[in-house]
């Protein structure tokens, strides 16, 4: 009989994730062990919006490893066809010098779209990634970048460009649906399998060295601090983390270091019922229901 | 070989006490019918009946079992005739409509149940919160629902959004002309009703300037009541606001509903014609 986790802490974050008016699928696991978990829906199939970007850095490193890509060869970036998006590259009219790297860097800790789309590109576009992703056993199934998610949401929506695709996406008097909120259409994963994605990058298993460490360094310097630290906000508690945010998804996934313990991944997935933009009952709900879910595993080195 | 049938094959030649007239009463021909006696006694190992020159006599033993085959033939009927009342015809059609609803609750009421009505088919309505309704819908407890919108629906089907005028009131004789200068507390339903639609709500009148308090109360009856006194404002339906209690114009307080059904629910075209009188009256405010 195999062990079977205790459904308090799962409910729990069940509860708190109904409460904020969102459902929710969770999975927490230390990252040395699989199989002491918790989960909430851990195994259904969610569409992730950014945070497949950890997965695309994971792939990066894979490949500098390998020696298949030069991480410091500077690569010209345009202007023309540049992902639009609220940070980094997105934001900027001008040519950009660039390694990839530093895209993996602007990636991660900001969610740069077009520094992320410029990477998918570089490492040979959604299907590659996709099977170098299911090559390791994460069933991570990348169906495009942000330009390919925009210009979906753009047609699906009828809208000219992405502030009034985000005003569509936010607008409380219809429900407005696009493929992106569909498992079968966008980039999506389960909880589980991006907990697992986690371990492998912070179990030294697949990417020991430099180039692993630019991914885990990038994602301990994430800017946003609203949801997994908003339930964890202790200063001497690292945590690792990359956020997901479409219209009513919101997610983060991350990696949870108490000093001299086992770091802990937790995956925190939600898909809210208000569909405006920013909701902060729903952000902090998310910290919530990392910290019932990451506490009972906790464990010493 | 089946039973039920042959019983009844048995039954009625026994109250006929002849072959031919219990054919006529089966609406059968007689050989099958003097067969089928035939399978039974073979079945059984006994005569049931012995021929006689005008028609058939119960047997001593055929007469002993005669109230045992009645009895299983009555459990057959009210067997059929329980499963009939369960089919979808018969039963009435569960509606599920939330508290806070006002006098439109009664409207979709009333046009539900008239548009069963030439089908013989009644309405039941079942108030409750749209949490509740949600997993009601999600059980089969109820056949559909109208349900507030923004909800957590997982597993319902869902028609389009409609929204019915709303309003932060106040007592007739309050001086407030503006949302920001009310300084009572708002009495509203409890936030568990539907947390997402409850958090929007208050959302709303921050935005339009309210700084006081919610107070939670259980009742619409209530909220009305304590408004009127001049305890609380509160936010209620424009068409139906009781004539005590005053419209503050600004915030955008709107009530969103919708008309769900379970996902996957059987179909069912009363309780279709049930949804399109919902439509339509919500469609109209």
């Amino acid at each position: 009989m195999p062990w079977r986790p205790a459904l308090r802490p799962a409910e729990r974050a069940g509860a708190i994730l109904r409460d904020a008016g969102c459902r929710g699928w969770v999975h927490a696991r230390r990252v040395d062990d699989p199989d002491d978990d918790i989960g909430l829906d851990p195994d259904d199939i969610v569409p992730i919006a950014s945070v497949y970007k950890a997965a695309l850095a994971l792939v990066w490193a894979l490949d500098a490893d390998a020696g298949a890509l030069d991480p410091r060869e500077r690569l010209s970036l345009r202007p023309s066809g540049r992902t639009p998006g609220p940070t980094g590259l997105s934001i900027l009219s001008d040519d950009v010098e660039m390694s990839s790297r530093d895209l993996v860097r602007l990636a991660l800790t900001l969610s740069d779209n077009a520094a992320a789309d410029h990477l998918l590109d570089l490492l040979g576009g959604p299907a590659r990634v996709s099977a170098v992703l299911a090559g390791l056993g994460h069933e991570i199934t990348v169906r495009g970048g942000t330009r390919h998610s925009l210009a979906m949401g753009l047609q699906e929506t009828g809208t000219p460009d992405e502030a009034s695709y985000m005003r569509a996406l936010a607008d409380i008097h219809r429900d407005v649906v696009t493929s992106q909120y569909d498992p079968a259409l966008a980039t999506s994963a389960s909880a589980r399998t991006l907990t697992g994605l986690l371990a492998d990058l912070w179990g030294d298993r697949l990417v020991p060295g430099e180039h692993g460490d630019v991914v885990r360094g990038a994602m301990t310097r994430q800017v946003s601090s609203h949801r997994l630290r908003s339930g964890l906000p202790h200063d001497d508690v690292d945590i690792a983390g990359k956020t997901g945010t479409l219209g009513t998804l919101r997610h983060e996934v991350g990696v949870v270091t108490f000093p001299d313990e086992v770091p802990i991944a937790v995956a925190v997935l939600t898909r809210s019922a208000r569909p405006e933009r920013h909701l902060p009952v729903v952000d902090a709900a998310i910290g919530a229901a990392a910290a019932a879910v990451v506490h009972p595993l906790r464990a010493p080195l | 070989m089946d039973l039920i049938k042959h019983l009844r094959y048995f039954v009625t030649v026994a109250e006929e006490q002849h072959i031919g007239h219990a054919a006529d009463e089966l609406s059968m021909t007689q050989p099958p019918l003097s067969q089928g006696i035939q399978r039974l006694e073979r079945r059984w190992g006994l005569r049931l009946f012995d021929r006689r020159p005008r028609g058939v006599q119960l047997t001593e033993a055929g007469a002993a079992l005669l109230a045992s085959a009645q009895h299983v033939l009555d459990a057959a009927d009210d067997l059929d005739r329980e499963a009939g009342e369960k089919s979808d015809d018969g039963r009435p059609r569960r509606l599920g409509l939330p508290g806070d609803l006002g006098s439109v609750a009664m409207d979709c009421a009333a046009l539900a149940a008239e548009a069963l009505t030439p089908t013989g088919t009644t309405l039941q309505p079942v108030i409750a919160a749209t949490t509740s309704l949600v997993d009601q819908l999600g059980r089969g407890e109820i056949d559909l629902a109208v349900v507030q919108h923004p909800a957590v629906v997982d597993g319902l089907d869902l028609g389009p959004v409609h929204s019915l005028p709303r309003t932060l009131a106040v007592a007739t004789s309050h001086a407030a002309a503006a949302a920001h200068e009310v300084h009572l507390p708002v009495a509203l339903p409890p936030r568990s009703h539907n947390p997402p639609a409850h958090d929007q709500l208050v959302d709303a009148l921050r935005r339009a300037g309210y700084t006081g308090a919610v107070r939670s109360v259980a009742t619409p009856a209530e909220a009305a009541a304590l408004t009127a006194s001049g305890l609380t404002c509160t936010v209620h339906t424009l068409a139906d606001l009781p004539a005590r209690l005053r419209p503050l114009a600004g915030p955008a307080v709107d009530l969103r509903v919708r008309v769900a059904t379970a996902r996957l629910a059987p179909a069912d075209e009363q309780r279709d014609l049930v949804a399109h009188a919902l439509e339509t009256r919500l469609a109209s405010g």
